[in-house]
């Protein structure tokens, strides 16, 4: 009996739209809700009523997944959402991979394609930026990869210009970033 | 209303009253002043009200009347309980004012108008140097001191006219101020003779209108005193200011031969400045005076003298510190001599100056407020004419002789004791205004041990600390006090068991659960903070307005003041703002005085320790039995960061409550409603109600997204408390809206139940309690049912389905960061607590926060029981990362109840010895989520006799003693703690309060300790830590 009243008393002082969650799609198409949406230290991806990840808690095991399976459009938001809880050069470097490979394949609509761009670079220069140290790991989880010289390359290949940083060739040939 | 009553008793004098009407008399003994038909010799004074700071532009008469009656309630009062009957003024004075002084205090005015002397205004145009040949500022002279007459005449209190000041001064000097006095060479008489005749003119024109007030100039010395009798013939008075020394030798003569008329000093006297020996010396002051009076009095009528002195105006009643410069150096009491003269032998040295303008009071003036209101501090002639002035001038036996017996008994060195008793007393507390007002020295040295088994294995064993606290005071005025505690530290120990203690501004950090989450951010970096503000405070008593500021100075709440929702909270902390380095509390409290005696406001960056930046302001009022209280909070900032998580996050918001409170009899009635939050409304949260089929993922619960409503920001409670002597009960219901936050209740009803109101938005709740009272045996039940309107949600981990493509959302436990409310202390709970207590004083109960020190009964104890069933979960907390950050922890702590016991006791049958001990018991559940539940016991012990302090406290199987072991569920098997120290007597270190002290620690550690290193090997063995620490306290 009291739980009931409790039961009834929780929904009548609550505005709720009375449908339980389910399952839903995940979006294919991205349309920024802000200019800087998922460039660090910027937020409003939380606020972004497309965002299917924005309420409910978000694991990194299912980030992985999405990156992997859900499409570009979709990581995009789990990558985003997660960095604007806490932010990491990891999840920033794969938010800003995720915007590229959605300018890439035109996952937008044509209007929307330069600010698209202009995310990803600010994405890119965003690792460098807040995190020059920031690393991603094998699916081991042992062997690090170093992400500054991959978001340099991803600004050049852009079509942007890098802030900070140079490309140099180190003695056994290889292209690595480093501060300028 | 006091002000009301005055205007009216004004108007009632100056209705009733008549003119006072004064006449010079005149017989073969000589002269003589009669006011209002009495013989009067003019014990005059030079009166003024001349604030530090301020120079000649300051009029009194502009201030607000409160201001004007209370200097002159002060002075008056002061100059009547002297002897003196008259003051001079210019005719700026209000005429109220005049007629106000005389009917309270007999004293007579007299008028002064300074004709030009300074400059004045004519035909609209400011004439900074007049010239008396000029026809047109003639004229508009005359016809000014006309208007003032007009002003005056009828006024009860005006005795008389007097013109000019020393314009013949004017003539000669270059400024105003004062110069040496002009020789017989700088005499001009072509320029003089206008001023003169100006003098004449004046006379005349003013005894055309007025009868009944002689008319008297205010001449330099005798300087062109043949002018005088040739162009003033209806001078009634000669004044002068005269500054001829002990003595004006010839001056009554000179008067009588060339003017035939009584002779007064308008000014005369001594300054109160050495100008040779480079000090104050009132007491040369006084004696120049008691010769100047002296010779005032043989020269007055009916003596062996001329008979033409009719008395004098002493200059002046108190210092004026703007004499010297004028415009420059108005508050610096300067005490440079600014023209010579060789009548004041004493401190005349040849071509130097001796006169210091600024130190001619008899009175000096000390201790002014913000109001411009000062104290005045009597010198020594003050209280040796008042001896002289009880001499009646005109008695038929006040003979020469006579005369020359009564002045001669007074030694100024026997009245020096009044003023350089008070002078020392004031100057005693100048010197108290910024003071040194403690200081306290701790050093201490530490060896520490720890087994293998301890991260601390390798720490160094030995440190040491030095720590030295000094209080400041200041205090300005009585009404002001500002006290500041600066702490300066040399070394802080790196190797203690226990590393955050106030000291050390770089404790370790072990457990990696700590470590920062996010790398970007700062570390904390104090190392070099060697010196800080430890903690401060300010009080000030101002007119309408009471000030408290605070900085890491506790402070109360205003739960007994009306506050029903504990906006404004109780805020002393103990050791906790050291140990986590806090800045609060910090803010200040307005409290309104007077008519705004109801009003009460609060703001500060931190009012209470995690608070955010915020203003609260209450109103409250007494209506019979019937008390309201209105209070509106608003926070201006969110804070970041926080230093623990006991005072961690708060969300921004705003609160704005009503409340009454009802006293009729023994019952007592309380209710109010709360409107919280609003900043929060159509935030979106997820809850979870239970399903009918599997529900969400399998989960037995639907979960649904809400939207925070207005309806949500609403909160009432309703408390009623029944005084029956022998039982005492009382019941109280909550409902709070999902943001309906407020704090906890802080109050005690009846006895120290622990078991209380959260104050949580997001509850219903119901609480009731009885005391018994059997002589000295209390037996006291209390029961809480509470619920959380919305449940807290469980943890369904999120889920992909590449399968299908469709993403389940995961749920977590709400997280004050990121939701708009949480359900944490006002979780569903059906709690009962019985408390017995057994104190044979009831006036010192043992619930009072400082019983130890208190208490007076021989035995004394209580035992308290509490158990809670608590059927669901909670949300999560927040925890405090190493950085200064807070995250909210990964889980929440399961369903499951707990339960405490706590028995006290005190005695002080053996006094002066006192022995007081605990013992508890209990189950509990960690912070952060880690479902391990601690059952734990323990219990101290505390001796103090004279000068010997000791206690102990063992701790078994209970979390360490910061809040992130309890956050973490960090568990010591075995913790102990001794301390035992001797104060020694206070002649070993003379002013000085020293004590000794040993302090141990013994801890052992296992898996759920902070710091256990588990040996592969020997898996269950525990790691031991220990440490000694040897201290002196110095205290001043």
């Amino acid at each position: 009996m009291i739980r009931s009243a409790l039961l009834l008393l929780a929904l009548a002082a609550c505005a709720t739209d009375g449908v339980p969650w389910s399952g839903e799609s995940l979006p294919s198409a991205l349309v920024l809700h802000a200019p800087n949406e998922g460039v660090h230290p910027d937020r409003s991806v939380l606020d972004d009523p497309a965002n299917p990840f924005g309420l409910g808690k978000l694991t990194d095991a299912t980030i992985w997944q999405l990156q992997s399976n859900a499409g570009a459009v979709a990581a995009f938001y789990a990558w985003a959402t997660a960095n604007a809880r806490g932010a990491s050069g990891e999840r920033q470097y794969y938010t800003a991979l995720d915007v590229k490979t959605i300018y890439e394949r035109g996952l937008a609509a044509d209007g929307e394609m330069p600010a698209i761009r202009d995310v990803a670079i600010g994405g890119f220069q965003a690792v460098l930026t807040y995190f020059p140290d920031a690393v991603t790991y094998d699916a081991s989880g042992t062997i690090a990869y170093e992400l500054a010289t991959p978001s340099v390359l991803a600004i050049l290949d852009l079509g942007g210009t890098v802030d900070g940083w140079i490309l140099v060739m180190t003695p056994d040939g290889r292209t690595v970033a480093v501060p300028r | 209303m006091r002000l009301a009553i005055i205007l009216l008793a004004l108007a009632a004098a100056a209705s009733s009253a008549h003119a006072t009407e004064a006449h010079v008399v005149a017989d073969e003994r000589g002269y003589k002043l009669q006011v209002d038909g009495k013989d009067l010799l003019v014990r005059g004074m030079n009166w003024g009200y001349s604030p530090i700071g301020t120079n000649y532009t300051y009029s009194l008469w502009a201030q607000p009347d409160e201001l004007i009656e209370r200097a002159l309630r002060r002075d008056m009062e002061l100059l009547r309980a002297m002897g003196i009957n008259m003051i001079r003024q210019g005719p700026d004075i209000p005429p109220r004012w005049v007629t106000w002084i005389h009917a309270n205090y007999g004293i007579y005015t007299m008028i002064n108008h300074t004709m030009g002397r300074y400059g004045a205004t004519i035909d609209g145009v400011w004439i900074a140097q007049i010239d008396y040949a000029n026809g047109s500022q003639r004229a508009a002279l005359v016809a000014d001191i006309v208007a003032t007459v007009d002003k005056y005449r009828n006024t009860t209190g005006v005795a008389l006219w007097l013109l000019g000041n020393e314009n013949n001064y004017g003539l000669a000097w270059t400024s105003f101020e004062a110069e040496a006095l002009p020789t017989k060479e700088q005499q001009d008489n072509a320029r003089a003779i206008p001023l003169y005749t100006l003098y004449g003119e004046a006379i005349a024109a003013i005894k055309q209108r007025d009868h009944k007030h002689p008319v008297a100039i205010a001449n330099g010395d005798l300087q062109y005193v043949d002018l005088i009798a040739k162009h003033c013939k209806n001078l009634d008075i000669l004044g002068s200011n005269v500054y001829r020394g002990r003595s004006a030798r010839d001056f009554f003569q000179v008067v009588k031969d060339k003017l035939g008329v009584p002779a007064m000093f308008t000014e005369f006297g001594a300054d109160a400045y050495d100008a040779k020996q480079d000090r104050e010396n009132a007491t040369a002051q006084a004696e120049y005076l008691r010769a100047q009076w002296q010779e005032i009095y043989e020269q007055s009528w009916g003596k062996d003298g001329v008979g033409n002195a009719i008395g004098g105006f002493i200059f002046q009643w108190t210092d004026g510190w703007w004499k010297h410069g004028q415009e420059i150096n108005l508050d610096v009491h300067d005490t440079t001599a600014s023209w010579p003269n060789d009548a004041y032998k004493h401190d005349h040295v040849s071509g130097e100056n001796n006169m210091n303008e600024e130190w001619f009071g008899i009175a000096a003036i000390v201790d002014q407020d913000f109001d411009g209101f000062y104290e005045v501090q009597p010198r020594v002639a003050y209280y040796m004419l008042r001896a002289a002035f009880r001499l009646d001038p005109y008695a038929e036996t006040t003979t020469t002789e006579e005369i020359r017996s009564h002045f001669s008994t007074l030694d100024a060195d026997d009245f020096a004791a009044s003023y350089e008793g008070r002078h020392a007393r004031a100057e005693t507390e100048r010197l108290s205004r910024v003071r040194v007002s403690g200081l306290r020295m701790r050093l201490e040295s530490n060896v520490t041990e720890a087994s293998p088994q301890s991260d601390r294995y390798s720490d160094p064993r030995f440190d040491h600390t030095e720590s030295l606290f000094v209080d400041v005071t200041v205090q300005p005025t009585r009404k002001i006090t500002a006290k500041a505690t600066v702490n300066l530290v040399g070394n802080a120990a790196q190797n203690r068991l226990d590393p955050l203690y106030w000291e050390n501004r770089t404790p370790r950090v072990t457990d990696p659960m700590m470590a920062p989450a996010d790398p970007a951010a700062p570390p904390m970096d104090l190392s070099s903070d060697h010196i800080s503000l430890y903690g401060a405070e300010l009080k000030a008593d101002l007119r309408g307005v009471g000030v408290e500021a605070f900085y890491r100075v506790g402070h109360g709440h205003w739960g007994y003041e009306g506050d029903l929702f504990g906006v404004y909270r109780e805020a002393h902390y103990g050791t906790a703002i050291d140990i986590y380095h806090a800045n609060a509390p910090l803010g200040a409290v307005l409290s309104g005085k007077g008519a705004l005696g109801d009003l009460k406001v609060a703001i500060g960056p931190e009012l209470y320790w995690g608070a955010n930046p915020s203003a609260i302001g209450k109103w409250s009022h007494a209506f019979g039995t019937l008390t309201l209280t209105a209070m509106h909070q608003e926070d201006l900032a969110e804070r970041t960061g926080a230093a623990t998580s006991s005072a961690g996050f708060e969300p921004l918001t705003r609160r704005s409550t009503l409340q009454a409170k009802l006293k009729r009899g023994a019952a007592t009635f309380d209710v109010g409603g709360i409107f919280a939050a609003s900043q929060r409304i159509r935030r979106e949260y997820t809850f979870t109600l239970p399903s009918a089929g599997a529900g969400y993922r399998d989960s037995g619960y639907d979960i649904y997204t809400g939207r925070i409503a207005w309806a949500d920001t609403l909160g009432t409670r309703a408390r009623f408390a029944f005084d029956g002597g022998f039982a005492r009960w009382y019941v109280e219901g909550n409902y709070r809206g999902l943001v309906a936050d407020a704090g906890a209740d802080q109050t005690i009803t009846f006895t120290g139940w622990s078991m209380k109101s959260s104050g949580r938005g997001n509850q219903m709740s119901g609480l009731g309690g009885a005391l018994l009272t059997f002589g000295s045996f209390q037996v006291a039940p209390n029961l809480l049912y509470q619920r959380p309107i919305v449940g807290p949600t469980p943890a369904i981990p999120d889920q992909f389905d590449p399968a299908t493509g469709m993403y389940y959302a995961g749920v977590a436990p709400r997280n004050a960061l990121a939701d708009p409310f949480v359900v944490l202390d006002n979780r569903a709970t059906v709690g009962g607590e019985l408390l017995f207590v057994w104190d044979p004083t009831p006036a010192t109960w043992y619930w009072n926060w400082d019983r130890g020190r208190r208490e007076d009964a021989g035995f004394a104890a209580h035992l308290d029981l509490v158990y809670r069933d608590q059927p669901t979960s909670r949300d999560a907390t927040l925890v405090i990362l190493a950085d200064g950050s807070q995250v909210p922890s990964a889980a929440a702590p399961p369903a499951h109840d707990v339960w405490n016991a706590t028995f006290g006791w005190f005695t002080a049958a053996a006094l002066p010895m006192r022995l007081s001990g605990t013992l508890y018991v209990g189950q509990d559940q960690a912070n952060a989520g880690d479902p391990r539940l601690v059952t734990r016991y323990g219990g101290s012990l505390h001796l103090v006799r004279s000068g010997l302090s000791a206690s102990t406290t063992v701790k078994l199987h209970d979390w360490g003693p910061y809040d992130y072991h309890r956050d973490f569920n960090l568990t010591y098997p075995f913790q102990w703690y001794g301390d035992a120290s001797y104060g020694l007597p206070r002649s070993t270190f003379g002013v000085a309060d020293a004590r000794l002290g040993l302090r141990g620690q013994v801890r052992t550690l296992d898996g759920f300790s902070e710091g256990y290193v588990m040996d592969p090997a020997r898996p269950r063995t525990l790691g031991t830590e220990a440490e000694v620490l040897s201290y002196i306290e110095v205290r001043l």
